[in-house]
């Protein structure tokens, strides 16, 4: 291997071997914290430079790892490799010099924060990620910072989780953060198979609802909810231009076909019309930025899909610097403005209107604003769409009689299954009505927030109907795996339980009951088994999950999509779970 | 037909909403952010009764934790004889002393918790009703939305229709009766009923079907107030104060009330249906009526954490009043002296006044409100608004207008708009079309701004001029040469009658000691940090929340003014020909200080006011050290020089969420002559006024003294005390996820309450207690200049502030105790000795106990 191909990995695991140490030494002097993230991410930009310097030297030719397979089974594998374009080079020195700044910046910003040492580990995760996603050189490893990336988004949104505005909130992003999960995931499997058209419109989604594009364009102003300084590097700089950036990445991969650029070009200019107009009536400096900076990411889309590769990575990096500086300097606005406001020859704002506005009647005026007010109505819409129906599903299924025809249901599908070995159609309707059945018991999970351990039974039962689904028409061998995937599952939500038994006997515990507070073992531990029962990225079900998708996907693709769309909401479930019982405000006994 | 209806009922919504009102936070915009007594609303009642029902009410605490006044004791910050007087006090019995010694030594007390009102009463219902989400969770956010967008002072592009001339109420009512698109939950059939018509009849109807019983109507208004007390309170303070803000907005908190039932009552149709029960129905049981400051039956626990407080206090007091009586009863020595320098009463300024004088025996420093007695609204040269410069209850007649010498030179504002280092705060920097531009050319522009701030402070890039600043090569229009008057009714300048008036007023209130010097100047103060919504709050309390700079430059000029000191020759008061008076500006952030007018200086004295300059430079830098052992990030025992780069850095650093410590440990109140505090190390925790009783028999200037200084330094010493013992419900919690709202205030997330008090990272360092003031009177002098001001009455007889007094003749101390003064005795003489201020400031972070600071015999 070169000097290069090492900077590269070194880029990526300087911080991530920051992030692990400050998150396991209890150190309590925020000297040694500072020092640690900031040794990290010096390491880091070095090591990036390095790369880069051996890149331009190449003669800009792609500088690319050996690739070093780490798991195989059947057809599928995984493997590690990075490799470093222009597009990576360019987005690289941004996620280096952005989080080198922040972390300098917050340094001091944080002094005296409890939860010092939790910002700085969490900050190099995300660092690490970004680093990871930018250099992947295949879309499984990409999935990886990707989720990184994620994870920490959320834990720093729900930085301040003793209060329930900030979990909320961080519980909206994780659940945009999902689907586009889930956009990325298939498209990432769907790649090794049938790449097209189908993989092309999927990174378009995952895209989407990292950058918040239409229709998810409102997770990222209630996403201001941590540390400036973590919102300026998130929202205003790095994971808002993820999305534009894995699409500039795979460009490759969906560039020439024609129902993608048309897709991403209407959906940038979309959101670009929205977004500016919701920025417009944010009365709240980081609202403003937030949709302003998501309008920008509108137009990047744009150029992406006008082929205009080098224009959009140049706006990427400009937009992210220049919102991050608007977040960060955002607490001067007041004395800015109010110093402009009452100079002597100032105009008043109301004589500045727009021509735009001039040219509407009080109606068209009135409207335009209650439509940016509601904020185009999206995330309503989606709510009762998507989130609603489940929930009262959900409900449904969860009434104890409904319950217990649920469980008599599927055990006898299993029972029969198990006498009368068939193949062929008849197996499919078997998975078909499992595959319900493990539906249903998701769905049970999400009206059970408030208990979370038969939350978690509904959940362990989901996953593993959902396993016993795959077996039965499945031609793959695939015993081994499934049961190791239903044993990683088990473990995982016995972790949690066992985390939850820790802190509490209550089995009813109230929403945002912050059993957390005061005990981080117990939630690091809880968040860890959520983690896996989502399935994250190395841990046992990550894998697990993929090759029964596999399997799943020689069955019937669409069987696939269903599975992969059950593994999304049961992380969730799981995520939601976890942060309502151990993140919030604490109750009175 | 419902107003008739209203009109006949007993509940009268108005008297309600006046009753309610006083319980709300009164914080107007944070751009006139005036320290004042969280818990104003209970003032009539005894201190220690007053947190506990307050805490009650709104759910805050009752004071610190237990474990604070535990490790405390433990650790001898609060002494044994402290706690055994506090105990005898609160117990009469032996026993049950002895008892509550045992519980309060033996394990930390544990603070009660209560979940406030608005949790726990008869609206808190409406959360089971929907199923375990509270009705806040559905009605707040839209309701924030429009009450931030219609009090928006500039920061969003589209303003809501209407905002400039219609009530909030009616806006609102416009808006959706105009849009042709749902303003969800609005569009209900019951909301449009109800904003049809006004906002009184839209209130009570919308009552009538949320809660249907009159009776409880105005607990359920004060409810719902409760749970959003940030903006309600801004309503409330927006109706009281008319013209607080720059660009006017007429809400009422009747108006904001009205939008948030209706809000209430069809976001209740959306959820429940339309024909949901009310209140009266959905209750099965019959609520207990509601008494705001209704005392909560005292416990044990309660008592012992009062004691503690107590006993907390008592340990900082006795120390201080030990010093006080040694330092009284030495003859004060008064040298011939070169200078004089007035600086504000101001905590900040304390240490300066103590550098100033060991650095230059021969400069005699003098302590008065930093308004210097000149009550005017001023508008300087490049503002369009004038701003108050006096103390916040007095109510200015006069305008100061600051003019151009030259005006074809007018300065060049058009720049300041559009340049590339302020064009990222432009809110137009956010658009369509200029976003698409300015985001490919302003973004590594920032990036070299931002890496420029965070690697090498010191540059600000973002450096904003602050209002009320005053400009070198401009003059004020100060005296009046014809009756002017603004349409507001200003006189346009004083008159000189009113100036020698004025003058004469301050220099007698101060006690002037010894003869005059040739040179006098006035230090008003201020202060520079970037990146801080609190700008205002480091500023002169005195003078609202504005720099000093155009008081103190204003009383040089007058007491300069010939006229004016033929006026005061004719009432006694004869300055010498040979005295000159400056005017100048102490930044206490940098510790920096600008002098005006020096051009106007007479040759004579120039050499006097070098030298006078270079004692400056000294005693700030001195200042300076002192002030960074407070910083944790700063290694102890700094060098003045050093120091002096090092506050200068804080106040240019973008990152820095404590440019200063403001008035955190602020504890104490002198008000007498400078001998009875000179050779006392005072930490920066006292407030200083400089008073001579010689002069005074009747304490009739002692009066007018505390009627400036108590509600000033009381509201100060108050806010801090609450915002330190609950950050988040009385406090604005931490500074550090907070978002900027409408230039008026600052709020959590986008969608969050507006954030009253103080951030944690001003109060962090506070030790919550409450202000001893010490006058240098006899015991019925002191007392009856106290009583003459019907709120300092008040505040001293309910003992939100301690009282007392240091007789000028006997030296005994007196204080304030159950209703009389009572003297104290067997007080004992702190026995900490330091050579100079530099080294008692080299002793570690925390405070310091009580100490002398005695220079070697000779020096002086």
């Amino acid at each position: 291997m070169n000097v290069g191909a090492i900077g590269l990995w070194a880029a990526v695991a300087f911080p991530l071997l920051g992030s692990i140490m400050l998150a396991l030494i209890p150190w309590r002097a925020e000297r040694n914290i500072a020092r640690i993230a900031q040794g990290a991410t010096t390491l880091s930009s070095l090591s990036a430079a390095v790369a880069i310097f051996f890149w331009v030297m190449g003669g800009f030719q792609t500088l690319e790892t050996v690739p070093l397979t780490l798991v195989t089974s059947g057809s599928y594998h995984f493997s590690f490799a990075l490799s470093l374009d222009l597009a990576a080079a360019g987005f690289l020195f941004l996620v280096e010099f952005t989080s080198g700044t922040v972390i300098r910046f917050s340094r001091v910003y944080l002094h005296r924060e409890t939860g010092y040492r939790r910002f700085f580990s969490i900050v190099l995760m995300f660092e690490g990620g970004m680093a990871l996603l930018t250099l992947a050189s295949n879309l499984d490893l990409l999935f990886c910072g990707w989720e990184l990336v994620g994870l920490s988004s959320f834990l720093l949104i729900a930085f301040y989780h003793e209060r329930a505005a900030p979990v909320r909130n961080a519980l909206k992003t994780f659940s945009i953060y999902r689907v586009a999960d889930l956009g990325m995931f298939l498209g990432a499997f769907l790649e090794h198979t049938s790449p097209g058209t189908g993989v092309g419109l999927l990174l378009l989604l995952a895209a989407a609802g990292k950058s918040a594009q239409f229709p998810f364009s409102f997770w990222i102003v209630r996403a201001m909810e941590g540390p400036t300084p973590s919102s300026a590097l998130f929202y205003g700089a790095l994971s808002v231009h993820a999305g534009a950036y894995l699409l500039l990445r795979t460009y490759s991969v969906w560039g020439g076909i024609p129902v993608v650029h048309l897709s991403m070009g209407l959906l940038g200019l979309c959101t670009a019309v929205l977004c500016s107009m919701f920025s417009r009536v944010q009365h709240t400096v980081k609202g403003q930025i937030g949709y302003a900076s998501a309008t920008q990411v509108g137009f990047i889309f744009v150029e992406l899909a006008l082929g205009l590769k080098g224009l959009a990575l140049f706006h990427m990096v400009s937009n992210a610097l220049l919102r991050c500086y608007q977040l960060l300097i955002s607490p001067s606005a007041v004395a800015y403005l109010l110093r402009q406001q009452s100079s002597s020859n100032f105009t008043p704002p109301s004589e500045q209107r727009s021509l735009f506005q001039r040219l509407l009647t009080r109606e068209g005026r009135s409207s335009l604003f209650v439509f940016a007010v509601s904020e185009g109505y999206i995330e309503e819409g989606l709510r009762t769409l998507f989130w609603l129906p489940l929930r009262t599903a959900g409900s449904w299924i969860s009434r104890n009689r409904n319950m217990n025809s649920l469980i008599v249901y599927v055990l006898v599908l299993i029972g029969v299954r198990a006498i009368w070995r068939v193949d062929g159609p008849i197996a499919y309707v078997f998975s078909l009505g499992l595959f319900i059945g493990a539906v249903s018991f998701s769905l049970a999970a999400i009206s059970s927030a408030t208990r979370p351990l038969a939350s978690l039974v509904w959940l362990g039962a989901s996953c593993i109907v959902a396993t016993a689904s795959v077996f039965v028409s499945s031609q793959d061998k695939l015993e081994l795996s499934g049961f190791e995937y239903i044993a990683a599952i088990g473990l995982m939500c016995g972790i949690v339980i066992l985390a939850i038994r820790l802190v509490t006997v209550e089995s009813e515990i109230p929403r945002m009951a912050g059993l957390g507070l005061g005990r981080p073992l117990a939630t690091w531990v809880a968040l860890f088994g959520a983690l896996g029962i989502a399935g994250f990225p190395l841990l046992p079900t990550f894998f697990g999950e993929d090759i029964l998708m596999n399997a799943a996907f020689r069955v019937n693709p669409i069987f696939a999509f269903g599975l992969s769309g059950l593994f999304a909401l049961n992380g969730y479930v799981a995520v939601r779970g976890f942060a309502l019982s151990f993140f919030g405000p604490q109750r009175e006994a | 037909m419902s107003s008739e209806r209203a009109s006949h009922s007993k509940f009268n919504l108005h008297q309600s909403l006046e009753r309610i009102g006083h319980w709300l936070p009164a914080q107007g915009p944070i751009k006139d952010f005036i320290h004042h007594n969280t818990l104003h609303a209970f003032q009539h009642l005894k201190f220690h009764d007053a947190t506990f029902a307050a805490a009650k009410l709104y759910g805050a605490n009752l004071s610190l934790s237990g474990q604070f006044y535990f490790k405390s004791l433990k650790e001898g910050v609060i002494s044994n004889a402290a706690l055994d007087r506090a105990l005898e006090r609160e117990f009469k019995d032996a026993t049950e002393r002895a008892t509550a010694k045992h519980q309060i030594v033996s394990a930390p007390i544990e603070i009660p918790k209560f979940p406030g009102l608005h949790a726990s009463g008869l609206r808190a219902q409406w959360t089971q009703e929907l199923e375990g989400v509270s009705l806040d969770r559905y009605a707040h956010p839209l309701l924030f939305q429009l009450v931030g967008g219609y009090l928006d002072q500039g920061l969003s592009l589209w303003r809501m229709p209407g905002a400039d001339k219609l009530g909030f109420f009616d806006s609102v009512a416009e808006l959706v009766k105009n849009s042709w698109l749902p303003l969800m939950p609005l569009n209900r059939p019951i909301a449009r009923k109800l904003l049809s018509g006004l906002s009184a009849t839209a209130a009570i109807e919308a009552l009538e079907r949320i809660v249907g019983r009159e009776d409880w109507f105005e607990d359920y208004l004060l409810e719902m107030l409760l749970a959003q007390p940030g903006w309600a309170g801004l309503a409330n303070q927006c109706q009281q104060q008319l013209g607080t803000l720059l660009s006017p907005r007429f809400i009422q908190l009747l108006d904001y009330t009205a939008i948030s039932l209706v809000l209430e009552a069809s976001s209740l149709e959306r959820k429940l249906g339309k024909d949901f029960r009310p209140l009266s129905k959905v209750l099965k049981s019959e609520p207990s009526s509601v008494q705001p400051d209704a005392l909560p039956t005292l416990t044990s626990d309660i008592k012992c954490l009062r004691v503690l407080q107590e006993a907390f206090e008592w340990s900082y007091y006795e120390p201080l009043l030990g010093g006080i009586a040694a330092v009284a009863s030495e003859r004060p020595r008064i040298p011939k002296s070169s200078a004089w320098a007035f600086f504000c009463i101001d905590d900040r300024e304390c240490s300066l006044r103590r550098h100033i004088e060991e650095v230059n025996p021969a400069i005699r420093t003098y302590a008065t409100a930093g308004f210097f007695g000149l009550d005017f609204m001023y508008q300087g040269a490049e503002d369009s608004v004038a701003g108050k410069h006096c103390p916040l209850p007095i109510k200015p007649q006069f305008l100061v207008i600051e003019e151009h010498e030259h005006t074809n030179n007018p300065p060049k504002l058009d720049q300041f708009r559009w340049h590339p280092k302020t064009m990222s705060l432009e809110p137009r920097a956010n658009t369509f079309f200029r976003g698409w531009v300015l985001s490919h050319a302003l973004g590594f522009g920032a990036a070299l701004r931002l890496a420029a701030s965070v690697f090498k402070p010191g540059v600000a890039p973002v450096k904003v001029a602050p209002l009320s600043t005053v400009s070198q090569n401009a003059r004020l229009r100060l005296a009046r040469s014809k009756d002017l008057k603004t349409k507001e009714g200003l006189w346009i300048g004083f008159s000189i009658p009113e100036l020698a008036e004025r003058v004469q007023g301050l220099l007698q209130s101060v006690g002037l000691e010894g003869n005059w010097p040739d040179l006098v100047v006035f230090f008003g103060h201020g202060s520079s940090s970037v990146n801080n919504p609190y700008f205002a709050a480091y500023n002169c309390g005195a003078c609202s929340g504005r720099p000093g700079a155009p008081n103190a430059r204003a009383i040089a000029e007058a007491s300069n003014m010939p006229e004016v000191r033929q006026a005061l020759k004719a009432v006694g008061l004869s300055i010498p020909e040979q005295t000159w008076f400056l005017g100048a500006l102490h930044d206490t952030t940098t510790d920096e200080v600008t002098y005006y007018d020096t051009s106007r200086l007479p040759p004579r004295l120039t050499d006097a006011f070098d030298e006078f300059k270079k004692t400056m430079e000294t005693a700030l830098a001195r200042n300076a050290a002192e002030r960074c052992r407070r910083f944790d990030t700063i290694a102890d025992g700094i060098a003045p020089k050093e120091a002096i780069k090092e506050v200068q850095a804080r106040a240019q650093s973008l990152f820095e969420p404590r440019p200063e410590y403001n008035h955190a440990t602020n504890a104490a109140c002198v008000i007498g002559r400078r001998s009875l505090t000179e050779g006392i190390f005072l930490d920066r925790r006292a407030f200083l006024s400089s008073y001579d009783p010689s002069n005074d028999p009747e304490g009739i200037i002692l009066s007018q003294i505390l009627t400036a200084v108590i509600p000033v330094c009381a509201g100060i010493n108050l806010e801090y005390y609450f915002s330190r013992v609950d950050p988040w419900k009385y406090g604005a919690g931490t500074k550090l996820s907070q978002n900027v709202t409408g230039l008026i205030g600052v709020i959590n997330g986008i969608e969050g309450d507006l954030l009253t008090g103080l951030p944690m990272q001003m109060t962090e360092i506070h030790d919550p207690v409450r202000l001893l003031t010490i006058v240098e009177q006899t015991p019925r002098v002191a007392l009856e200049a106290v009583s003459r001001n019907q709120v300092n009455k008040e505040l001293v007889e309910n003992e939100w502030v301690r009282y007392g007094c240091v007789d000028p003749f006997s030296h005994e101390i007196w204080l304030f105790l159950e209703g009389r003064m009572t003297k104290i005795e067997g007080l004992k003489v702190p026995q900490l000795c330091w050579r100079d201020s530099l080294e008692a400031a080299r002793t570690g972070h925390g405070n310091l106990p009580m100490g002398f600071i005695k220079r070697p015999e000779g020096e002086i």
